[in-house]
């Protein structure tokens, strides 16, 4: 059958061999990281932590704050569940049951925490306790 | 939710060459590619580009390319970097089977999904037994 043969070819081969030899290719490489991918940042004040998490709904996303730490609990269908007498032609997205955990490297305060999903980004606001703010001390004399 | 993706005729634009010009720093979105009796269905990450913000080409060559911009302002102050969010570009080679005229586009929590009809004459038929 005519539609068995591969349909197109990716034209990005070449681009990614070469990607490869520069060595940048980390964030492009199938899961180099657990899911989801997390970038975290830090000012004098608070945390930010997102969580790239395309293709999850509010409602299949957990979150759970424990001490310092922050647990991602949820699930990523496939979209061969629309499609189920389909075949997978190109398969490099992440299809799992995923839970994994940030632990900040500072105190946090649990009731100032703001989570918003837009876009496949969570982003967390986690601000710092007052303990955990840095501190300025005076050199006496 | 049909999105506001621009369908353009990109004749112009002389395939292959732009496609090579093309590929300084952008991100590579993970993509799924399905085959149904009917259709090619594409599954692109595109983390952080809101609706309107990717535009899909195909040109006289069959060959389709998306690109799309995050509208994500990274905050300052990053310690530690697992995902790259940004501009995002990667093209196909689309078989002759598929009617690139009349591609769709819906937008799903960051991920675009793109529908391309096969054209009548290359449709699966599923025919029936008797017994």
């Amino acid at each position: 059958m005519i539609w068995d043969t591969l349909a197109f070819n990716d034209l990005d081969e070449m681009r990614r061999d070469i990607d490869a030899l520069l060595e940048v290719a980390g964030a492009n490489a199938a899961f180099p990281y657990s899911f989801p991918p997390l970038n975290a940042y830090e000012s004098r004040d608070e945390f930010i932590l997102i969580a790239v998490v395309p293709g999850i709904a509010k409602a299949d996303l957990e979150l759970q704050f424990e001490e310092d730490a922050v647990t991602f609990t949820g699930e990523r269908g496939s979209p061969m569940e629309e499609n189920p007498s389909g075949k997978f032609l190109r398969h490099e997205r992440e299809h799992v049951r995923f839970s994994k955990t940030f632990r900040f490297p500072a105190g946090i305060a649990r009731d100032g925490i703001s989570a918003k999903l837009e876009n496949g980004i969570l982003v967390i606001r986690a601000p710092k306790t007052e303990e955990s703010k840095p501190k300025q001390i005076n050199i006496q004399a | 939710m049909e999105s506001e993706i621009k369908l353009q005729d990109a004749k112009r634009n002389g395939g292959s060459v732009e496609l090579m010009s093309d590929s300084g720093n952008s991100i590579h979105p993970e993509v799924d590619i399905i085959e149904t009796d009917d259709s090619l269905v594409f599954h692109v990450d595109l983390p952080g580009v809101s609706a309107g913000g990717a535009k899909v080409e195909v040109d006289e060559n069959h060959i389709l390319a998306l690109r799309a911009k995050s509208s994500f302002q990274e905050p300052a102050g990053l310690v530690m970097r697992q995902a790259r969010i940004g501009d995002y570009y990667r093209a196909f080679q689309l078989g002759v089977e598929y009617d690139q005229t009349r591609i769709s586009a819906r937008w799903r929590d960051g991920v675009l999904i793109l529908t391309i009809p096969k054209k009548a004459e290359f449709k699966a038929q599923r025919i029936e037994i008797d017994a």
